[in-house]
Protein backbone atom coordinates (compact mmCIF):
# COMPACT_ATOMS: atom_id res chain seq x y z
CA UNK A 1 0.00 0.00 0.00
CA UNK A 2 1.18 3.57 -0.98
CA UNK A 3 0.54 6.01 1.85
CA UNK A 4 1.59 9.57 1.14
CA UNK A 5 0.88 12.28 3.74
CA UNK A 6 0.76 16.02 3.10
CA UNK A 7 -0.47 18.35 5.51
CA UNK A 8 0.84 21.69 4.49
CA UNK A 9 -1.59 24.60 5.98
CA UNK A 10 -2.35 25.63 2.65
CA UNK A 11 -1.45 26.05 -0.90
CA UNK A 12 2.09 27.81 -1.12
CA UNK A 13 2.23 27.67 2.87
CA UNK A 14 6.16 26.02 3.28
CA UNK A 15 6.22 26.41 7.31
CA UNK A 16 5.53 23.26 7.76
CA UNK A 17 7.85 21.89 5.31
CA UNK A 18 11.24 21.79 7.51
CA UNK A 19 12.90 18.62 7.81
CA UNK A 20 16.29 17.98 9.68
CA UNK A 21 17.66 15.03 8.15
CA UNK A 22 20.74 17.40 7.13
CA UNK A 23 21.88 17.60 10.60
CA UNK A 24 20.58 14.55 12.41
CA UNK A 25 22.77 11.94 13.30
CA UNK A 26 21.14 8.38 12.93
CA UNK A 27 22.38 5.06 15.28
CA UNK A 28 25.49 3.46 13.88
CA UNK A 29 23.47 0.64 12.15
CA UNK A 30 21.39 2.80 10.74
CA UNK A 31 23.75 5.40 9.22
CA UNK A 32 25.71 2.19 7.58
CA UNK A 33 22.61 0.98 6.02
CA UNK A 34 21.70 4.18 4.78
CA UNK A 35 25.73 4.68 3.22
CA UNK A 36 24.85 1.06 2.13
CA UNK A 37 21.78 2.27 0.28
CA UNK A 38 23.51 4.55 -1.58
CA UNK A 39 26.56 2.31 -2.82
CA UNK A 40 24.10 0.01 -3.83
CA UNK A 41 22.39 2.14 -5.74
CA UNK A 42 24.95 2.66 -7.35
CA UNK A 43 26.60 -0.56 -8.22
CA UNK A 44 23.04 -1.41 -9.06
CA UNK A 45 23.00 1.29 -11.64
CA UNK A 46 26.47 1.36 -12.93
CA UNK A 47 25.89 -1.93 -14.54
CA UNK A 48 22.13 -1.36 -16.20
CA UNK A 49 22.10 2.42 -16.74
CA UNK A 50 24.53 2.74 -19.56
CA UNK A 51 22.74 0.08 -22.38
CA UNK A 52 19.18 0.87 -20.71
CA UNK A 53 16.90 2.15 -23.05
CA UNK A 54 15.00 4.19 -20.13
CA UNK A 55 17.15 5.72 -18.47
CA UNK A 56 14.00 6.79 -16.26
CA UNK A 57 12.86 3.92 -16.17
CA UNK A 58 16.45 1.53 -14.74
CA UNK A 59 16.38 4.78 -12.12
CA UNK A 60 13.48 3.89 -11.12
CA UNK A 61 13.57 0.54 -10.53
CA UNK A 62 17.22 0.07 -8.78
CA UNK A 63 16.11 2.94 -6.24
CA UNK A 64 12.40 1.96 -5.64
CA UNK A 65 14.07 -1.90 -5.00
CA UNK A 66 16.98 -0.52 -2.84
CA UNK A 67 14.98 1.50 -0.76
CA UNK A 68 12.20 -0.38 0.13
CA UNK A 69 14.86 -3.14 1.27
CA UNK A 70 16.63 -1.35 3.22
CA UNK A 71 13.27 0.38 4.99
CA UNK A 72 12.45 -3.46 5.29
CA UNK A 73 15.82 -4.22 6.80
CA UNK A 74 15.53 -1.37 9.56
CA UNK A 75 12.93 -0.99 11.32
CA UNK A 76 13.81 1.70 13.09
CA UNK A 77 15.47 4.20 10.29
CA UNK A 78 12.06 5.62 9.74
CA UNK A 79 11.37 6.04 13.37
CA UNK A 80 14.66 8.19 14.09
CA UNK A 81 14.24 11.88 13.18
CA UNK A 82 15.55 12.75 9.33
CA UNK A 83 15.96 8.64 9.31
CA UNK A 84 13.76 8.77 6.18
CA UNK A 85 15.26 11.99 4.86
CA UNK A 86 18.94 10.48 5.35
CA UNK A 87 18.14 7.05 3.56
CA UNK A 88 16.40 9.05 0.48
CA UNK A 89 19.19 11.53 0.01
CA UNK A 90 21.63 8.57 0.05
CA UNK A 91 19.87 6.46 -2.93
CA UNK A 92 19.31 9.90 -4.95
CA UNK A 93 22.90 10.84 -4.74
CA UNK A 94 23.90 7.12 -5.45
CA UNK A 95 21.92 7.26 -8.91
CA UNK A 96 23.08 10.72 -9.53
CA UNK A 97 26.85 10.05 -8.98
CA UNK A 98 26.35 6.92 -11.31
CA UNK A 99 24.98 8.97 -14.29
CA UNK A 100 27.75 11.52 -13.79
CA UNK A 101 30.59 8.26 -13.81
CA UNK A 102 28.99 6.55 -16.58
CA UNK A 103 27.90 9.34 -19.07
CA UNK A 104 24.43 9.04 -18.40
CA UNK A 105 21.51 11.86 -18.86
CA UNK A 106 21.57 13.27 -15.18
CA UNK A 107 18.61 15.18 -15.37
CA UNK A 108 16.51 11.88 -16.28
CA UNK A 109 17.97 9.90 -14.07
CA UNK A 110 17.53 12.43 -11.11
CA UNK A 111 13.81 12.25 -12.03
CA UNK A 112 13.48 8.70 -12.33
CA UNK A 113 15.31 8.24 -8.64
CA UNK A 114 12.66 10.93 -7.47
CA UNK A 115 10.44 9.10 -8.35
CA UNK A 116 11.58 5.56 -7.35
CA UNK A 117 12.40 6.38 -3.73
CA UNK A 118 9.69 8.20 -3.45
CA UNK A 119 7.31 5.58 -4.69
CA UNK A 120 9.25 2.75 -2.31
CA UNK A 121 9.20 4.94 0.80
CA UNK A 122 5.66 5.27 -0.13
CA UNK A 123 4.97 1.12 0.42
CA UNK A 124 6.72 0.72 3.62
CA UNK A 125 5.73 4.04 5.65
CA UNK A 126 4.15 7.27 4.86
CA UNK A 127 5.84 9.81 3.03
CA UNK A 128 5.34 13.08 4.38
CA UNK A 129 5.50 16.74 2.76
CA UNK A 130 8.51 17.17 4.25
CA UNK A 131 10.12 14.44 2.88
CA UNK A 132 9.15 15.14 -0.47
CA UNK A 133 10.56 18.91 -0.34
CA UNK A 134 13.50 17.72 0.85
CA UNK A 135 14.27 14.81 -1.85
CA UNK A 136 13.69 17.27 -4.17
CA UNK A 137 15.62 19.59 -2.21
CA UNK A 138 18.39 16.47 -2.08
CA UNK A 139 18.58 16.05 -5.75
CA UNK A 140 19.07 19.46 -6.54
CA UNK A 141 21.95 19.64 -4.13
CA UNK A 142 23.63 16.17 -5.75
CA UNK A 143 23.93 17.95 -9.19
CA UNK A 144 26.72 18.98 -10.65
CA UNK A 145 27.90 22.38 -10.51
CA UNK B 1 17.99 18.59 -14.09
CA UNK B 2 15.64 21.08 -11.39
CA UNK B 3 12.65 20.26 -14.28
CA UNK B 4 13.44 16.60 -14.08
CA UNK B 5 13.53 16.31 -10.26
CA UNK B 6 10.55 18.70 -10.21
CA UNK B 7 8.88 16.31 -12.52
CA UNK B 8 9.90 13.42 -10.94
CA UNK B 9 8.56 14.62 -7.54
CA UNK B 10 5.15 15.52 -9.01
CA UNK B 11 4.93 12.33 -10.75
CA UNK B 12 5.59 9.60 -8.51
CA UNK B 13 2.86 11.59 -6.26
CA UNK B 14 0.12 10.74 -8.98
CA UNK B 15 -0.21 6.89 -7.66
CA UNK B 16 -0.83 8.18 -4.38
CA UNK B 17 -3.61 9.86 -2.88
CA UNK B 18 -2.31 13.30 -2.50
CA UNK B 19 -3.49 16.90 -2.88
CA UNK B 20 -1.64 18.11 -5.45
CA UNK B 21 -1.69 21.63 -4.39
CA UNK B 22 0.58 20.20 -1.42
CA UNK B 23 2.47 17.95 -3.56
CA UNK B 24 3.53 21.49 -5.68
CA UNK B 25 3.93 23.36 -2.77
CA UNK B 26 6.52 20.62 -1.27
CA UNK B 27 8.56 20.70 -4.57
CA UNK B 28 8.59 24.28 -4.89
CA UNK B 29 10.39 24.84 -1.38
CA UNK B 30 12.46 21.88 -1.86
CA UNK B 31 13.88 23.04 -5.40
CA UNK B 32 14.42 26.62 -3.88
CA UNK B 33 16.17 25.27 -0.52
CA UNK B 34 18.76 22.96 -2.77
CA UNK B 35 19.74 25.75 -4.90
CA UNK B 36 20.21 27.76 -2.10
CA UNK B 37 22.47 24.96 -0.02
CA UNK B 38 24.44 24.90 -3.66
CA UNK B 39 24.80 28.36 -4.37
CA UNK B 40 22.68 28.56 -6.83
CA UNK B 41 20.54 30.73 -8.83
CA UNK B 42 17.57 31.07 -6.97
CA UNK B 43 15.22 32.22 -10.22
CA UNK B 44 16.78 29.49 -12.39
CA UNK B 45 15.89 26.99 -9.90
CA UNK B 46 12.40 28.84 -9.59
CA UNK B 47 12.26 29.09 -13.25
CA UNK B 48 12.72 25.06 -13.83
CA UNK B 49 10.65 24.68 -11.26
CA UNK B 50 7.46 26.18 -12.19
CA UNK B 51 8.09 24.86 -16.50
CA UNK B 52 8.63 21.37 -14.89
CA UNK B 53 5.35 21.48 -12.83
CA UNK B 54 3.10 22.59 -15.70
CA UNK B 55 5.13 19.88 -17.82
CA UNK B 56 3.85 17.22 -15.61
CA UNK B 57 0.71 18.17 -14.67
CA UNK B 58 -0.28 18.82 -18.28
CA UNK B 59 1.56 15.16 -19.06
CA UNK B 60 -0.75 13.58 -15.67
CA UNK B 61 -3.51 14.84 -16.95
CA UNK B 62 -3.56 17.23 -13.57
CA UNK B 63 -5.24 20.32 -12.92
CA UNK B 64 -2.37 22.58 -13.94
CA UNK B 65 -3.73 26.10 -12.74
CA UNK B 66 -3.82 24.21 -9.18
CA UNK B 67 -0.48 23.58 -9.46
CA UNK B 68 0.71 26.86 -10.58
CA UNK B 69 -0.87 28.53 -7.54
CA UNK B 70 0.81 26.25 -5.37
CA UNK B 71 3.90 26.43 -6.68
CA UNK B 72 4.11 30.05 -7.45
CA UNK B 73 3.41 30.79 -3.75
CA UNK B 74 5.74 28.01 -2.41
CA UNK B 75 8.65 29.47 -4.51
CA UNK B 76 7.87 32.87 -2.87
CA UNK B 77 7.49 31.50 0.59
CA UNK B 78 10.89 29.57 0.58
CA UNK B 79 12.90 32.56 -0.91
CA UNK B 80 12.01 34.68 2.00
CA UNK B 81 12.85 31.74 3.94
CA UNK B 82 16.50 31.33 2.75
CA UNK B 83 16.78 35.36 2.75
CA UNK B 84 17.05 35.33 -1.13
CA UNK B 85 15.29 38.44 -3.37
CA UNK B 86 11.69 37.84 -3.89
CA UNK B 87 11.72 40.20 -6.96
CA UNK B 88 14.31 38.02 -8.92
CA UNK B 89 12.04 34.85 -7.75
CA UNK B 90 8.90 36.49 -9.10
CA UNK B 91 10.09 37.54 -12.37
CA UNK B 92 11.66 33.89 -13.18
CA UNK B 93 8.30 32.77 -12.53
CA UNK B 94 6.35 34.47 -14.36
CA UNK B 95 8.75 33.75 -17.11
CA UNK B 96 8.87 29.85 -16.64
CA UNK B 97 5.70 30.02 -16.52
CA UNK B 98 5.25 32.02 -20.47
CA UNK B 99 7.95 29.55 -21.09
CA UNK B 100 6.24 26.74 -20.60
CA UNK B 101 3.39 27.93 -22.34
CA UNK B 102 5.14 27.55 -25.47
CA UNK B 103 5.41 24.21 -25.05
CA UNK B 104 2.18 22.82 -23.87
CA UNK B 105 -1.56 23.88 -23.98
CA UNK B 106 -1.33 25.64 -21.24
CA UNK B 107 -4.20 29.15 -21.17
CA UNK B 108 -1.14 31.18 -20.49
CA UNK B 109 -3.17 34.46 -19.97
CA UNK B 110 -5.15 32.89 -17.15
CA UNK B 111 -1.80 30.86 -15.88
CA UNK B 112 -0.37 34.66 -15.80
CA UNK B 113 -3.11 35.73 -13.69
CA UNK B 114 -3.06 33.08 -11.35
CA UNK B 115 0.64 33.78 -11.02
CA UNK B 116 0.38 36.99 -10.25
CA UNK B 117 -1.87 36.48 -7.66
CA UNK B 118 -0.21 33.71 -6.12
CA UNK B 119 3.00 36.00 -5.95
CA UNK B 120 2.12 38.54 -4.47
CA UNK B 121 -0.26 37.00 -1.89
CA UNK B 122 3.06 34.98 -0.96
CA UNK B 123 4.70 38.08 -0.63
CA UNK B 124 2.16 39.82 1.25
CA UNK B 125 2.03 37.04 4.01
CA UNK B 126 5.49 36.69 4.19
CA UNK B 127 6.10 40.68 4.77
CA UNK B 128 7.88 41.10 1.81
CA UNK B 129 7.45 44.18 -0.47
CA UNK B 130 4.13 43.32 -2.76
CA UNK B 131 4.43 47.01 -4.89
CA UNK B 132 7.90 46.77 -5.21
CA UNK B 133 6.95 42.54 -7.05
CA UNK B 134 3.93 44.11 -8.92
CA UNK B 135 5.97 46.44 -10.50
CA UNK B 136 8.48 43.68 -11.13
CA UNK B 137 5.75 41.33 -12.58
CA UNK B 138 3.96 43.70 -14.62
CA UNK B 139 7.22 44.50 -16.33
CA UNK B 140 8.60 40.75 -16.82
CA UNK B 141 4.57 40.04 -18.16
CA UNK B 142 4.95 42.86 -21.01
CA UNK B 143 8.53 41.87 -22.07
CA UNK B 144 7.97 38.21 -22.02
CA UNK B 145 4.84 38.16 -23.22
CA UNK B 146 5.60 40.45 -26.45
CA UNK B 147 8.83 37.96 -26.88
CA UNK B 148 6.77 34.89 -26.94
CA UNK B 149 4.18 36.10 -29.36
CA UNK B 150 0.98 35.96 -26.87
CA UNK B 151 -1.41 38.55 -26.53
CA UNK B 152 0.27 41.22 -24.59
CA UNK B 153 -2.61 43.72 -23.74
CA UNK B 154 -4.60 40.64 -22.37
CA UNK B 155 -1.64 39.74 -20.64
CA UNK B 156 -1.12 43.34 -19.02
CA UNK B 157 -5.15 43.56 -18.15
CA UNK B 158 -5.14 39.67 -16.64
CA UNK B 159 -2.22 40.23 -14.52
CA UNK B 160 -3.02 43.37 -13.63
CA UNK B 161 -6.32 42.86 -12.51
CA UNK B 162 -4.90 40.08 -10.44
CA UNK B 163 -2.57 42.49 -8.61
CA UNK B 164 -5.09 44.41 -7.59
CA UNK B 165 -7.25 41.69 -6.05
CA UNK B 166 -4.48 39.83 -4.46
CA UNK B 167 -2.98 43.12 -2.76
CA UNK B 168 -6.68 43.61 -1.40
CA UNK B 169 -6.36 40.22 -0.24
CA UNK B 170 -3.38 40.76 2.08
CA UNK B 171 -4.68 44.04 2.63
CA UNK B 172 -2.13 46.28 0.86
CA UNK B 173 -2.39 49.28 -0.16
CA UNK B 174 -4.63 49.08 -3.51
CA UNK B 175 -4.56 52.54 -4.74
CA UNK B 176 -0.48 52.95 -5.30
CA UNK B 177 -1.03 49.32 -6.41
CA UNK B 178 -2.61 50.06 -9.11
CA UNK B 179 -0.70 53.34 -9.57
CA UNK B 180 2.62 51.48 -9.65
CA UNK B 181 1.82 49.01 -12.04
CA UNK B 182 0.12 51.12 -14.63
CA UNK B 183 3.22 53.19 -14.16
CA UNK B 184 5.37 50.01 -14.71
CA UNK B 185 3.46 48.90 -17.76
CA UNK B 186 3.99 52.04 -19.33
CA UNK B 187 7.97 52.13 -18.90
CA UNK B 188 8.34 48.29 -19.49
CA UNK B 189 5.95 49.51 -23.11
CA UNK B 190 8.26 52.54 -23.56
CA UNK B 191 11.39 50.21 -23.60
CA UNK B 192 9.98 48.04 -26.04
CA UNK B 193 8.64 50.44 -28.72
CA UNK B 194 5.13 49.43 -27.98
CA UNK B 195 2.34 52.67 -27.68
CA UNK B 196 2.78 52.87 -24.15
CA UNK B 197 -1.04 54.49 -24.80
CA UNK B 198 -2.84 50.89 -25.43
CA UNK B 199 -0.31 49.53 -22.73
CA UNK B 200 -1.62 52.11 -20.22
CA UNK B 201 -5.13 51.33 -21.25
CA UNK B 202 -5.01 47.55 -21.03
CA UNK B 203 -3.31 47.85 -17.18
CA UNK B 204 -5.52 50.46 -16.06
CA UNK B 205 -8.97 48.24 -17.51
CA UNK B 206 -7.37 45.15 -15.26
CA UNK B 207 -7.27 47.64 -12.33
CA UNK B 208 -10.56 48.31 -12.55
CA UNK B 209 -11.86 45.15 -12.99
CA UNK B 210 -9.95 43.91 -9.79
CA UNK B 211 -11.03 46.84 -7.96
CA UNK B 212 -15.12 46.09 -9.21
CA UNK B 213 -14.18 42.44 -7.59
CA UNK B 214 -13.26 44.37 -3.82
CA UNK B 215 -16.45 46.86 -3.98
CA UNK B 216 -17.51 50.08 -5.54
CA UNK B 217 -15.30 51.86 -2.70
CA UNK B 218 -12.59 50.27 -4.41
CA UNK B 219 -13.72 51.14 -7.69
CA UNK B 220 -14.05 54.55 -7.05
CA UNK B 221 -10.73 54.98 -5.47
CA UNK B 222 -8.50 52.98 -8.10
CA UNK B 223 -10.70 55.62 -10.84
CA UNK B 224 -9.87 58.95 -9.21
CA UNK B 225 -5.71 57.19 -8.36
CA UNK B 226 -5.70 56.29 -12.31
CA UNK B 227 -7.22 59.35 -14.09
CA UNK B 228 -4.14 61.25 -14.13
CA UNK B 229 -1.14 61.65 -16.18
CA UNK B 230 0.87 58.42 -15.13
CA UNK B 231 4.92 58.19 -16.67
CA UNK B 232 3.58 60.57 -19.76
CA UNK B 233 0.38 59.25 -20.46
CA UNK B 234 -3.06 60.67 -20.08
CA UNK B 235 -5.28 58.85 -18.71
CA UNK B 236 -9.19 59.21 -18.40
CA UNK B 237 -11.30 56.80 -16.86
CA UNK B 238 -15.64 57.43 -17.40
CA UNK B 239 -17.52 54.35 -15.73
CA UNK B 240 -16.18 51.49 -17.74
CA UNK B 241 -14.54 53.18 -20.14
CA UNK B 242 -10.74 54.07 -20.52
CA UNK B 243 -8.68 56.30 -22.61
CA UNK B 244 -5.06 56.85 -22.40
CA UNK B 245 -2.88 58.95 -24.70
CA UNK B 246 0.63 59.37 -24.38
CA UNK B 247 1.46 63.33 -24.07
CA UNK B 248 3.31 64.48 -26.62
CA UNK B 249 7.10 65.09 -25.45
CA UNK B 250 8.02 68.86 -23.63
CA UNK B 251 10.48 71.08 -25.82
CA UNK B 252 13.61 71.43 -24.28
Amino acid sequence: MLTLVLSVSGPGDTSSLEVDSMTTEQSPENKSAIDRAGREVQDALTGTIKGAGNVVQAAIDVTHDVTVKTLNATGSLVKETGGLGSLLSSTLNGAINTARSTGANIGLTAKGAVIGTIQGAGEITTVTAAVLSDTVRSAIKGQPR
Amino acid sequence: MTRNAVGGAIESTMVLTVQLEDAATAVGAGAIRGAREIGGDLGSAARDTIHGVVETAETEGINTIDAIRATSGSLIAATAEVGGDLGEVAKATINGVIDAGESTSLNTIEALGVTASSLITSTGKVGGDTISVARTIIHEVVESAQASGINTLDAIRETARSIVKATSDVGGDIGTVARETVDETISAAKDLGLDAGDAAKAATTGALRGAEEIGETTVHAVTDTLSAVVNGVRIVVRGREVEAVEEPAKKA
